[in-house]
């Protein structure tokens, strides 16, 4: 699978934690690629693609955050209207199930990249596959 | 035939003739401390009764309660009701918190408290035929030298190890052929854990082990069980009262017999010191019914637990207690309900929580609102949201189950809430603020 791999932290709902991971990272030099939050009234989960996943887990375990690593998928978006919904439908169609995503720009050519996570990974990729659909490597990330 | 009971007919004698049995030791008993024990006297006066007012089971609420405090007041032999020419033998509390308790025996004493926890072992399984390995500590600790005394009254041969020194135990474990094992169940796990180690788990010949002294839960029981495929059973006891074999449980498994012809047991309202049905949770009562040296009437044990009174399928009659489920001392009243910071604990070790958590009590517009922040296990998350949500609601609902109210659950991070080593820090409650 061309996947890349996402870290998420279990956030608190309290002021100052979301300062408190990026300077974890920052004080170790890691550089962010992209960055989402969900959350519930009480916690939630902050998901970031780091240039170094595994160093960025490391350290933020070592800090005593609680981390995840998870596959996911980077697809470039086709830049014109309704992009986003054609390949959306494409995947649907496929029967893949799609549990969250959020934008993010490439490294070098500033193409948008939609991060996907999907319930079963393995359906979502015989879905590119097939509709011919490439998913970003680490490279175009900058990873 | 494997016997059964130590006593027989003391241990299945019918329920009604061991009520007239306690009513008539009672009254002994009563008279024994108002003649003998002065500090005991002035209580009875200040109630206003006498003796002749105690006729049966029936007056046992006219009498006045004891509690630690009046122990540590009567330091060292202010509660003694014989003259220490006639006692053969002190044995003492810990002292962990305030100044130390010491309970006295007379050679009958001694006799009688050995000869429950002689029922102990029998109820466990034990015979003559058995190697009884006693890892409870000796010395003023009752453990030891109440198990040691059971295991001879027995006829067991008896390995009077005492506590620590874990490579001597499992050698005279291994080669001496111990059957039986008692001590802390702490200790029990911690020996499974060495004999697995040192590869000798299928070396040895244990069948039973008789654990307490401690807090432990049923899933600790199944742990041990398994790993030095025994069966465990429970036994309980207090300094105050002996010491351990005031209860033990037989092979149901399903609660522990209190030698009821030795001391009656009542579970009475912390708050309102009023006596509760069989059933009912609250704290634990006991009046020492034939200790001559330190009886003890109406002693506040500060065990919060549960009796039942329904027949046992064992053929013992006399009633059973449920562990203890926590200290009267540490209970909240939140919504009316009584509440157990060892509740919370329980219900977080059996869904997988560690137990370090914090309660926050809390009251607005008059009604009580409880909030346990509890530790997210780092391996339990998968970096999905749901998920978490999902670990909330289960958590929530077993905790409900529980206490019979709704507490809000809060998931914080790992090593986010202070450890500490006394319970007062795991409550915070700002209604006394
Ligand atoms: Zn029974």
């Amino acid at each position: 699978m061309k996947n890349i791999y996402q870290l998420s932290a279990f956030m608190e709902n309290r002021k100052g934690q979301l300062s408190d991971i990026l300077s974890v990272l920052s004080e170790h030099g890691i550089d962010l690629r992209a960055l989402n939050v969900a959350e519930v009234s009480d916690y939630g989960v902050l998901r970031l693609i780091a240039d170094d996943p595994e160093k960025a887990q490391r350290a933020l375990t070592e800090a005593g955050f609680v981390i995840a690593v998870n596959p996911v998928f980077a697809v470039a978006v086709p830049d014109r209207p309704g992009g986003l919904s054609e390949l959306l439908q494409l995947l649907a169609a496929d029967g893949v199930d799609i549990d969250y995503m959020y934008s993010v720009f490439g490294h070098k050519d500033g193409t948008a990249y939609m991060i996907i996570a999907a319930k079963n990974m393995q359906t979502m990729q015989a879905s590119l596959d097939r509709n011919n659909i490439p998913a970003a490597d680490s490279l175009a990330l900058g990873i | 035939m494997e016997k059964r009971y130590y006593q027989p007919e003391i241990e299945t004698m019918p329920a009604e003739k061991l009520r007239e049995l306690q009513s008539q030791r009672l009254r002994r008993q009563v008279k024994h401390v108002y003649e003998n024990v002065p500090y005991y006297r002035e209580k009875m006066r200040e109630k206003g009764i006498g003796p002749d007012d105690v006729r049966g089971l029936e007056d046992l609420a006219k009498l006045p309660f004891l509690s630690k405090a009046d122990l540590r007041d009567a330091y060292p032999y202010g509660l003694l009701a014989k003259p220490l020419s006639e006692c053969v033998r002190i044995q003492s509390t810990s002292g962990t918190t305030g100044k130390r308790v010491v309970s006295g025996y007379t050679q009958a004493d001694i006799d009688a408290w050995e000869e429950c926890c002689a029922r102990a072992i029998v109820a466990a399984g034990g015979t003559k035929e058995d190697v009884c390995q006693v890892c409870y500590g000796y010395g003023l600790f009752t453990g030891g030298p109440g198990l040691n005394g059971g295991s001879h009254k027995v006829g067991c041969l008896t390995l009077p190890m005492s506590s620590g020194n874990t490579d001597r135990q499992l050698q005279f474990m291994v080669d001496l052929g111990s059957t039986i094992l008692c001590c802390t169940p702490s200790y029990a796990a911690y020996l499974a854990e060495s004999l697995k180690e040192r590869g000798l788990t299928d070396k040895i010949r244990l069948k039973a082990g008789i654990f307490g002294a401690e807090a432990w839960s049923e899933e600790m029981r199944r742990n041990i069980e398994k790993d030095l495929g025994i069966k465990a059973y429970n036994i309980y006891g207090l300094t105050e009262m002996a010491g351990p074999g005031v209860s033990y449980e037989c092979e149901e498994q399903q609660g522990m017999h209190i030698c009821e012809d030795q001391y009656i047991a009542e579970i009475v309202d912390p708050v309102t010191l009023e006596p509760l049905p069989p059933g009912s949770k609250g704290e634990l009562v006991f009046t020492s019914l034939t200790r001559q040296a330190s009886p003890l009437i109406r002693y506040r044990t500060k065990d919060i637990c549960i009796l039942d009174d329904t027949p046992c399928a064992c053929g013992r009659t006399h009633i059973r207690m449920s562990r203890p489920m926590g200290r009267s001392d540490d209970m909240m009243v939140i919504k009316g309900v009584n509440v157990f910071p060892s509740q919370i604990e329980t219900v977080l070790l059996e869904q997988g929580y560690p137990a370090n958590y914090q309660i926050i009590v809390d009251r607005a517009d008059n009604t009580d609102s409880i909030e346990i922040r509890v530790e997210i296990p780092g391996e339990s998350f998968t970096g999905s949201l749901a998920t978490v949500t999902e670990m909330e609601k289960q958590l929530t609902a077993a905790v409900k189950a529980m206490l019979g109210i709704y507490a809000k659950i809060r998931l914080v991070a790992p090593r986010s809430i202070e450890r500490s080593e006394g319970k007062a820090v795991r409550v915070i409650d700002r209604r006394k603020i």
